[in-house]
C-alpha cells in the first residue's frame, strides 16, 4: 500500500518548509487517518493502516508549491485536509505520503471596494464569520455551515450547502475567485485575480472559466491557496420563526409548501431537522443525520429564517405561522432559542437550538427525546445501510462526484432519503427530491445550475463521472493529488 | 458514575485506560474544541479557544488530535514517543475544549449531576487521564516539570523555597493568625499567595479580620494542596502531599477553610473528594467569602475601570453546579468608583492565562503568550486594571506585563477589595 518516503524527500522537504513544519511521529499522524470506518472497510483497511507518511503545516502558498513541486519529482502522494477530519471527507491517505495541515495559513483579507473577502486554507468558518460579526454594513453568507471546518475546504470540498440557502442560491455561488496550485506545480489564478493588477470582482476571467475547477473537489485537482468571496450588504431587519412537528410527513410537507411560496423575497433559510439539518461544526454529515435520528426519532423541526424591511418580515412571520401551523406544526417559544449570542445572525444552524441545554430541557420535559446521542453502532448499521442502496444517484456521489457542482443533488436526495420510507428508498426519495428543486434558485437558474439544469432531471452521474476521471487524469497523471478514495477506479 | 470522578487509586493506570477510552472514542472528532462556537464568537480578534492548539498553530494539538492519538496508545497502533509528551503536555489544561465539547456534543445530566448519555468525549478529562497514563508508563510528566514535583515532595511547595520561609508573609501582614485550635476559619493561604504573591495574602487576612473572623493557618503543617502534581498527572505523589493537608485541616475544630487561590480550592473542593479524601470544614473561595459579606463591609470610593478575568480552576474545571462566576462580579460591582467592563471570552468561555497545568514551568513562552492574549483583551476593552481570583493567574499576567511593557494594572479581587476596604 504505502511505499516508504525517499529520504531525500524528506530532508528537501524539511530544509525548504523548515523542520518545525514537517511532523514525523506517529502521534502526529494518526491525526490523519480516519476516514469513515466503512469505506476503509470496503477498501480491506483498518483506521490505522491509512498513516500518512508525513504532515506538513505550510505558512505560504509558496511552500505550498514547493512541497506539490518536490512531490511530483519524488512521486509522493499529496493529501491536503481541510479540516483535517471532516469524517466523511474523501481525503485519506491510502497510499500514504504527504498530509498538509492548513493551521498556519489564516490570512483573512477584507476588501471594501470590490466587497469580497480572501481566505487563506486555514481560516476556519467560524472564523470568517466572526470577521463580520461587527461589521457595520457587510457580511459573508455562510448558509450554517460546518463552524470548525476551514473556510476552503468547505466550500470545495462540499458539505453545507443545502436547502437553507433559498434566498441567495448556494454558497459556491459567491465565490469570485480562487487561487489554486495545481498538481504539476502551476500556480493558477482564476476569475478577475487573473488579470494583472485587477482586484477580485467576477468569477470569469479571461480564458478558460476555471474558478469552479475546484468547487465540491476533495483537492484531487490540487490545493486552493486562495479564494475571493463576495460580500452582502446586511438587511434592515431578520427574525426567524421555527416549527415542530410531531410527524416528518408534517414536516415535509410544511417544507414542501414553504418551497413552493417562496418568492426570494423574504425567506433567507429553511432548515429541517432531523432529517436536513447541518452540523454547526464540520462533523460528518451522515453522522449528524444519524445522531438526530437516534437523538429525536419522532420530531422534525422546521426553521425560516426572514430577513428584509420591517414590513416584509412581519408580513413572512405571519405568513409562515400559518404555514406551519396548517401542515401541525407548533410554533416553539422565542424565548427557547433567543438566548443565544448571534442567534438571528446564525439562524440556518438548527442543529445549534437543538444542542442547547435549554431547549433540550424543554422538549426532555415533553419526554419527546429519547436515546443515546452517540449511538455508534447505530450510526455504523445506518451508513452500511447506505452504501448498500442501489439508488442511482447514490453510488456516483460515493464514487466521487464533484466538479460540476452535483453536491446540491446528493445532498438534497439524502436529505430526502432520510426523509422516506426506508422500506422503499428509490421511489420516495426521488419523489422527494423534486419539490425542493422548486425554489428561487432553481427558477432564475442561479449560479451554476443552469447548464445541467436539464441534464440534472435525468441520471446523469455516470457521465459526469467519466468526465472528472478525464479531467483528473488530465490534469493529474500520476495522481498524486489526494489519492484516496475518490476515484477509486484510478 | 462519571468514572472520572472516582479515581481508582490502586490501579491507577487501568482507571486512566478506562477514563480515555470512555472519551476518546465518544470523539467525533468535530473540531468544536479548536475555536469559540460560532454562537459565542463575538470578534474575530478573540474567536480562539485553545491556547495550545492557538499557539503552536498545528491541528492535532487540539483536543480532538489527542483524543485519536490516545486511541492509538490504547490500541497499541503507536507508542508513545516525544511528539505526543509535547502535545499533551503543552496545554495548560484549561477546559475550554470540554464546555464547547459539551455544548454541541450534547453531554447532558440528570438531577443527580450524572450524564445523562452514556459516554461522551469530555476532552479535558481525557486530557489529564491521559496525563496519568504517561506518568504510570513512565514517560511523563514533562521532563521540566519534574523539578517542580521534587520541590513539592522536598519542600512542599513547587517554588523550589525553603518550607520555613512559607510563613513569611505574615511579616507584611502585621497580623497575628490565632491558634488554629481556636480558630473560625483555616485560611489556606497556598505555595503562590505564601511565596510569590504575598500580597494576596496579606490583603486576604486584611479582609477576615474586618469581618471579625479568628482566623488561623496551619503554619508549618500547611504543605502543597498537590494541584501542580494532579494537573500533570501525577496522582499518587498529590494523594501523599494531599492527605497531609487534609488530616491537618481535619484535626482542628475550624468549621470553614478560606482560600484565596483558585488551584487550592478546585483540589479541595472537588480533587479531594475524586482521590477518596474526606475533608471535614466547608471549602470557601475568597471570592464568595467576601461576596456573601458584603453587607458587613463598607468600602471607600476608588476609581477603576476593571475588568475580572475567570480563573479556570474555579469555574469552568468546577462544572457544572461549583462554578464561580458571579461572585466576584459583584463584589466589583459593589465597590464605590469601581466600573466593571467584561472582556469578550467570559465566565464558562473565558480565555485561560496559559499558567495551568504545569505550563508555566515547562513551557514558559505558552504561558506567557496566552497571558498578553488576555492582556490583549482586557485592553480592547478598555479596562486599565485585570482581576483575577487566582494568585498563579496573577503572577502569570505580571510576567506577561513586564515582559510586553504593557500598562496593565493586575490585581487580585483581595487585593482591590483590601483597598477599597482601607488601610486600618
Amino acid at each position: 500500500m504505502s511505499v516508504p518516503l525517499p529520504t531525500e524527500f524528506v530532508s528537501i522537504l524539511e530544509k525548504r518548509l523548515g523542520s518545525e513544519n514537517v511532523q514525523k511521529e506517529p502521534s502526529a499522524l494518526i491525526h490523519f487517518t480516519r476516514c469513515r470506518e466503512s469505506v476503509l472497510r470496503k477498501l480491506g483497511m483498518k483506521v490505522h493502516d491509512i498513516m500518512p507518511d508525513l504532515a506538513v503545516t505550510p505558512t505560504s502558498t509558496d511552500d505550498i508549491k514547493t512541497l506539490i513541486e518536490l512531490a511530483n519529482t519524488f512521486k509522493v502522494p499529496v493529501i491536503p485536509f481541510g479540516a483535517t477530519n471532516v469524517l466523511n471527507t474523501w481525503v485519506v491517505p491510502t497510499r500514504g505520503g504527504v498530509a498538509v495541515d492548513f493551521s498556519k495559513m489564516q490570512a483573512l483579507t477584507i476588501n471594501r471596494d470590490t466587497m469580497t473577502v480572501t481566505v487563506e486554507p486555514g481560516v476556519l468558518t467560524n472564523e470568517l464569520w466572526a470577521a463580520f460579526l461587527k461589521d457595520p454594513e457587510l457580511e459573508v453568507w455562510i448558509s450554517g455551515g460546518p463552524g470548525q471546518s476551514r473556510v476552503i475546504a468547505q466550500w470545495t470540498f462540499g458539505g453545507i450547502h443545502k436547502t437553507g440557502n433559498v434566498r441567495f442560491g448556494r454558497g459556491y455561488n459567491y465565490i469570485v475567485s480562487v487561487e489554486m496550485v495545481l498538481p504539476d506545480g502551476t500556480l493558477l489564478r482564476t476569475g478577475s485575480s487573473a488579470v494583472p493588477f485587477h482586484k477580485d470582482f467576477w468569477p470569469h476571467g479571461p480564458g478558460p472559466e476555471l474558478t469552479y475547477l475546484p468547487v465540491l473537489s476533495h483537492g484531487e485537482y490540487g490545493i486552493v491557496t486562495k479564494l475571493s468571496l463576495k460580500l452582502n450588504y446586511k438587511p434592515a431587519k431578520r427574525d426567524y420563526i421555527m416549527g415542530v412537528f410531531k410527524t416528518k410527513d408534517s414536516l415535509y410537507k410544511a417544507l414542501a409548501a414553504f418551497t413552493k411560496i417562496e418568492n426570494g423575497r423574504a425567506i433567507r433559510g429553511l432548515t429541517q431537522a432531523p432529517h436536513g439539518i447541518i452540523a454547526p461544526y464540520s462533523s460528518d454529515y451522515f453522522e449528524m443525520q444519524q445522531r438526530l435520528q437516534r437523538a429525536m426519532p419522532r420530531l422534525g423541526f422546521l426553521v425560516v429564517a426572514i430577513e428584509g424591511t420591517e414590513r416584509t418580515v412581519k408580513y413572512w412571520l405571519k405568513k409562515s405561522k400559518e404555514v406551519i401551523e396548517k401542515y401541525g406544526g407548533k410554533v416553539v417559544p422565542k424565548e427557547i432559542v433567543d438566548v443565544y449570542n448571534g442567534y438571528l445572525d446564525n439562524i440556518s444552524n438548527a442543529s445549534i437550538i437543538r444542542s442547547s441545554r435549554i431547549f433540550r430541557k424543554w422538549f426532555l420535559a415533553g419526554r419527546w427525546i429519547s436515546g443515546s446521542l452517540h449511538d455508534l453502532e447505530a450510526i455504523q448499521k445506518w451508513e452500511d445501510v447506505l452504501l448498500g442502496l442501489k439508488v442511482p444517484w447514490y453510488r456516483p456521489w460515493y464514487g466521487g462526484l464533484q466538479l460540476y457542482g452535483t453536491q446540491w443533488n446528493h445532498y438534497t436526495f439524502l436529505e430526502y432519503l432520510y426523509a422516506v420510507d426506508f422500506e422503499n428508498p428509490e421511489s420516495l426519495a426521488v419523489l422527494s427530491v423534486i419539490p425542493a428543486w422548486d425554489n428561487i434558485r432553481w427558477r432564475y437558474n442561479t449560479g451554476m445550475h443552469a447548464e445541467w439544469k436539464q441534464r440534472a432531471a435525468a441520471d446523469i452521474f455516470g457521465e459526469y463521472y467519466a468526465l472528472c476521471l478525464r479531467v483528473k487524469k488530465e490534469i493529474d497523471p500520476n495522481n498524486l493529488m489526494n489519492p484516496g478514495i475518490v476515484f477509486t477506479t484510478t | 458514575m462519571n468514572s472520572f470522578n472516582k479515581v481508582d487509586l490502586l490501579n491507577l493506570r487501568e482507571w486512566a485506560r478506562r477514563v480515555i477510552d470512555e472519551r476518546a472514542y465518544s470523539c467525533i472528532r468535530c473540531g468544536t474544541c479548536r475555536t469559540l462556537l460560532q454562537t459565542h464568537i463575538k470578534s474575530f480578534n478573540f474567536r480562539a479557544s485553545c491556547p495550545s492548539g492557538a499557539y503552536t498553530k498545528v491541528d492535532c494539538y487540539h483536543a480532538l488530535g489527542k483524543q485519536f492519538a490516545m486511541q492509538g496508545i490504547l490500541e497499541g497502533a503507536i507508542t508513545w514517543d516525544a511528539r505526543l509528551i509535547d502535545m499533551l503536555y503543552k496545554d495548560p489544561l484549561c477546559g475550554l475544549c470540554q464546555e464547547n465539547c459539551t455544548y454541541i456534543n450534547g453531554i447532558l445530566e440528570d438531577d443527580n449531576g450524572e450524564m445523562y448519555v452514556r459516554a461522551y468525549p469530555a476532552p479535558y478529562e481525557m486530557l489529564e487521564a491521559a496525563r496519568v497514563l504517561a506518568v504510570e508508563d513512565k514517560v511523563g510528566p514533562h521532563p521540566a516539570q519534574k523539578q517542580f514535583s521534587e520541590s513539592i515532595i522536598k519542600n512542599h511547595n513547587p517554588y523550589l523555597e525553603p518550607h520555613a520561609r512559607r510563613l513569611d508573609w505574615l511579616k507584611l501582614a502585621e497580623i497575628s493568625p490565632v491558634p488554629p485550635s481556636e480558630a473560625d476559619v483555616i485560611y489556606f493561604v497556598g505555595c503562590t499567595a505564601s511565596y510569590r504573591q504575598r500580597e494576596v495574602a496579606v490583603s486576604t487576612v486584611k479582609i477576615l479580620r474586618k469581618l471579625g473572623l479568628r482566623f488561623a493557618t496551619l503554619g508549618g503543617d500547611e504543605w502543597c494542596c498537590g494541584s501542580p502534581l494532579m494537573r500533570t498527572g501525577q496522582y499518587a505523589a498529590a494523594l501523599r502531599t494531599l492527605a497531609h493537608v487534609v488530616e491537618a485541616i481535619n484535626k482542628y475544630p475550624a468549621k470553614m477553610v478560606v482560600t484565596s487561590c483558585a488551584g487550592c480550592y478546585r483540589v479541595l473542593s472537588r480533587d479531594c473528594e475524586r482521590l477518596g479524601l474526606s475533608l471535614r470544614p466547608e471549602v470557601k473561595h475568597t471570592a464568595v467569602l467576601i461576596h456573601e459579606n458584603l453587607g458587613k463591609l463598607s468600602f471607600r470610593k476608588t476609581d477603576l475601570k476593571v475588568t475580572y478575568h475567570d480563573p479556570c480552576h474555579i469555574g469552568r474545571h468546577l462544572y457544572p453546579r461549583r462554578s464561580i462566576y458571579e461572585e466576584p462580579r459583584e463584589v466589583l460591582s459593589k465597590l464605590p468608583g469601581v466600573e466593571l467592563v467584561e472582556m469578550e471570552r467570559i465566565k464558562n468561555y473565558s480565555w485561560c492565562c496559559g499558567s495551568g497545568g504545569g505550563t508555566k514551568s515547562a513551557f514558559p513562552d505558552l504561558a506567557i503568550w496566552a497571558a498578553s492574549e488576555r492582556i490583549r483583551e482586557a485592553n480592547a476593552v478598555g479596562a486599565g486594571v485585570l482581576v483575577s481570583t487566582c494568585p498563579f493567574c496573577d503572577l502569570n499576567f505580571l510576567d506577561a506585563v513586564r515582559e510586553k511593557n504593557s500598562k496593565m494594572e493586575v490585581l487580585d479581587l483581595t487585593q482591590i477589595v483590601a483597598k477599597a476596604l482601607g488601610g486600618d
